[in-house]
């Protein structure tokens, strides 16, 4: 119905318009007047209407439409173009934000990392810690304990430590045995920060879930580290750092032929240990840590480790070991513990007066300073109160005969500690952990790491042939050293340091001129008899060989030695100083040793 | 279905077609001065005012240049205008009666009379610039196309849309069936319907011997 009403309504709206075929048009007329006479009226209204809207007047349009149409159509178009010229919108991920927030994940992540390692090294520190503080509980019950503490001395806990002394103490001390009063120069703005640190590092306990996690570490690192194989010695970045050799090879020479009798038997002996641990210092150090740890002298052989607690410590551990305190008790003011360091040709007594300083209440300064020593060596120009610092210095240099013959060579820039310990922590480029040990423990370094030096100070005064096992060379070479600061004509024999001042060059070459003069005349002696009775390699190469010897003679590779352990037994205390995570030796330059042959 | 039989496209619309999509200024210029007046006219016609005709005109000509590229050539430039035209101003009748409808002040039929009136003084200011001077016979005319603007004006936008295709536009029925995409069938249906609508505003709408449509209203 509907749809036969749409097709009427199509038709008549084709017949109104002129478009139905005729014979269908006559047929809808005849439909329409038959049927539908209302409907028939309306068609032909509308045909009457279609003509009238037809013939409704025409329209113009506005003269400027085409104006206004082509400025919209321009408008649009560039309004177009620069919505075309808007980059794209990102997707979510590419966004500012979202590479924000990834690079925040990235930080945090990495974040934890540094801080889990940390706290990992702090736990380390604990044990070690508590055994210091037990240390200084038992100095401080020690009633003649405040005697050291002259008026000056208030000022000692503000030094960071004794290690890092600057040249001029030393020089004061060594020039001035009687008991110099050093200028303090205390730096205090690059100690801020120490406390937060000092406390962390001093004020743990000791875990026994965490230390015997450690020792498992440190056991599985002993595996590895045993499995390594020998790296080449990292002589060239190690001399770069400072840990030069002497100034020519003449001077090397000498240096080593004057060895013998520049160690003192009883002495400390100090050695810088240069060690490979494939850049990983935390093996090293927890490694040390735990040695040390399984000592069963425990209180008085704590050794400080890692930049922080360095020298001071160890000293601390000359003093308990040594059990010079009395006599550094009974120093009244730092020139009388001066002198008395100075009349110390073993040194141990400065040592030890050091260590009674710091424990009678100079720790907790000390302690800061350690902390924030991450510029340890730069920190050390305050030499108030200086016996004891000068004196630990003294200690270290003891061994080379310096106090005994008076100091004369003890001039600027004698030691590079400072110097090492800056450029270390401010290029990071090694690692150098300075302690204390007792030469049995410094074989058991040597056993479970690949020590390729051991060269007497920081002016890298080599003592090579360590390789050599069974040998009798070294004893006799220690034994020979007896003899040299006993009778007080030891003498320094080190090169001049790098980056030392004009004045401290040429007391250092004076010194030089002086030593090897000295030296000559005492390894006229020693020297020969040490040659022949090394065994399987000589303590010293041949004079020639060795005058040919480049200045940047490499640093042999030292294999534990019996005689070192044995040599432990008898000497006590050696101050080592390792370096990490240098780079691998110039072929060129691997064996003094075979030049020496 | 929209259509029944496309509307060609011509080799000219070809050409056109490939210069407004390289953005040839001189062809948009071109396409508007060709289709403005046929447009404005529908328009006009479809909206009953010449400010509206000529925005709903300006529109088209705008969206016809910024939618180029979617033009697939079914149906004749022409036929795609009047469609975005016609569209145009359906929607802007619809919005007109909407916004009428609910309007909050006055009933709907006031509004709607007086939008009618507003036309009817529109297409008098047209005409009075446009008729001879014969003015007996053009004031009769007048009239009686002021009475057929109004019931065109009255109209419903689909009715209108078709009547002023079919009578003003003279467009056959594929033409509106494209433009309006709508069948054929329907066009003719509807077109029916939308002149039975208009015959019957006519026939309630008597003629008036004399005054002014500006007095004459619709109801």
């Amino acid at each position: 119905m509907n749809q036969n009403r749409e097709d009427l309504e199509a038709r008549i709206a084709a017949f109104i318009d002129g478009e139905l075929p005729p014979d269908e048009a006559a047929r809808l007329e005849v439909y329409l007047a038959n049927t539908d006479q209302t409907l028939a009226d309306q068609v032909i209204g509308m045909i009457s209407d279609k003509y009238a809207v037809r013939h409704l007047p025409k329209v113009s349009s506005p003269e400027d439409l085409s104006g206004r149409i082509m400025e919209a159509v321009e408008r649009t178009s560039l309004l177009h173009e620069v919505e075309n010229l808007t980059p794209p919108k990102k997707p979510w991920w590419q966004t500012r934000s979202a590479l924000a927030a990834g690079l925040l994940l990235i930080l945090s992540g990495f974040t934890y990392v540094v801080i889990q390692s940390t706290v990992r090294d702090e736990n380390g520190f604990h044990n070690f810690v508590e055994g210091r503080n037990g240390a200084k509980e038992q100095i401080a019950r020690d009633p003649g304990g405040g005697e050291l503490l002259g008026e000056k001395d208030t000022r000692k806990g503000s030094i960071a430590s004794g290690d890092l002394l600057d040249s001029e103490s030393r020089d004061g001390l060594a020039a001035k045995p009687g008991g110099a009063e050093p200028k303090l120069k205390s730096e205090a703005g690059k100690h801020a920060g120490v406390a937060s640190k000092g406390d962390n590092l001093m004020g743990g306990e000791s875990h026994g879930a965490e230390l015997a996690q450690l020792r498992e570490e440190v056991a599985l690192n002993e595996q590895v580290l045993r499995s390594q194989a020998v790296v080449q010695e990292p002589v060239e970045k190690a001399l770069k750092n400072g840990f030069a050799p002497a100034s020519t090879p003449q001077v090397a020479l000498e240096n080593v032929k004057a060895a013998p009798t520049k160690f003192v038997s009883g002495t400390p002996v100090l050695i810088n240990l240069v060690a490979r641990d494939d850049g990983d210092p935390q093996r090293l150090r927890s490694f040390l840590q735990e040695m040390i740890r399984r000592d069963d002298a425990a209180a008085t052989r704590q050794v400080a480790l890692g930049n922080q607690l360095t020298l001071n410590n160890a000293l601390q551990q000359n003093a308990g070991s040594y059990g010079v305190q009395r006599s550094a008790r009974r120093a009244q003011n730092p020139q009388e513990q001066g002198k008395q360091i100075a009349q110390n040709s073993g040194g141990a007594l400065a040592a030890n007066a050091l260590d009674y300083n710091l424990y009678n209440g100079a720790n907790k300064d000390f302690e800061r300073q350690y902390a924030s020593n991450t510029t340890a060596s730069a920190s050390i120009n305050d030499n108030s109160g200086s016996g004891a610092r000068g004196g630990d210095q003294k200690a270290l240099e003891a061994q080379t005969g310096a106090n005994a013959s008076g100091g004369s060579g003890n001039k600027q820039g004698s030691l590079q500690n400072e110097g090492d310990f800056s450029r270390n922590n401010t290029t990071n480029t090694l690692n150098p952990y300075r302690i204390i040990l007792r030469a049995d423990q410094l074989a058991q370094v040597t056993t479970n790491f690949e020590v390729y030096s051991i060269t007497r100070g920081p002016s890298a005064y080599v003592i090579d042939n360590f390789t050599t096992r069974n040998s009798t060379a070294r004893r006799d070479r220690y034994e020979g050293n007896s003899g040299a600061n006993a009778d007080g004509k030891g003498k320094i024999i080190d090169a001049p340091a790098p980056g030392t001042s004009a004045k401290g060059e040429q007391a250092r070459a004076e010194a030089d001129k002086e030593s090897e003069k000295i030296a000559r005349e005492q390894l006229e002696g020693t020297r020969k008899k040490a040659l022949d009775t090394a065994t399987t390699a000589p303590v010293t190469v041949a004079p020639q060989a060795l005058a040919s010897a480049p200045a940047t003679a490499p640093l042999n590779k030292v294999s534990p030695a019996a005689e070192d352990v044995a040599h432990a037994a008898k000497e006590q205390w050696v101050e080592v100083i390792i370096l990490m995570d240098a780079p691998a030796v110039p072929a060129a330059n691997t064996s003094m040793q075979e030049r020496g042959k | 279905m929209p259509t029944d039989a496309p509307e060609p496209f011509s080799m000219q619309d070809h050409q056109t077609l490939a210069q407004l999509r390289r953005g040839n200024h001189a062809a948009i210029e071109q396409l508007v001065q060709r289709y403005q007046d046929r447009l404005f006219s529908t328009v006009f016609r479809l909206v009953g005012h010449p400010d509206d005709a000529a925005d709903l005109v300006q529109e088209t000509f705008v969206k016809a240049i910024q939618n180029i590229s979617r033009f697939e050539g079914k149906s004749s430039l022409y036929t795609w205008l009047f469609r975005i035209a016609v569209n145009l101003s359906i929607s802007h009748r619809r919005a007109a009666v909407y916004r009428q409808t609910f309007t909050l002040d006055g009933d709907a039929t006031k509004e709607e009379n007086a939008s009618v009136n507003q036309q009817a003084a529109s297409l008098r200011r047209e005409l009075s610039q446009t008729t001879e001077p014969d003015p007996a016979e053009t004031a009769e005319q007048h009239l009686e196309h002021e009475r057929i603007i109004a019931a065109l004006a009255r109209l419903d936008p689909d009715f209108r849309a078709v009547i002023v295709l079919r009578d003003i536009e003279d467009c056959d029925y594929e033409k509106i069936a494209a433009i309006l995409e709508i069948p054929v069938g329907t066009v003719k249906s509807r077109l029916f319907r939308a002149r039975a609508a208009l015959r019957e505003l006519l026939t309630r709408q008597p003629r008036q011997a004399n005054g002014t449509a500006g007095n004459h209203t619709v109801d």
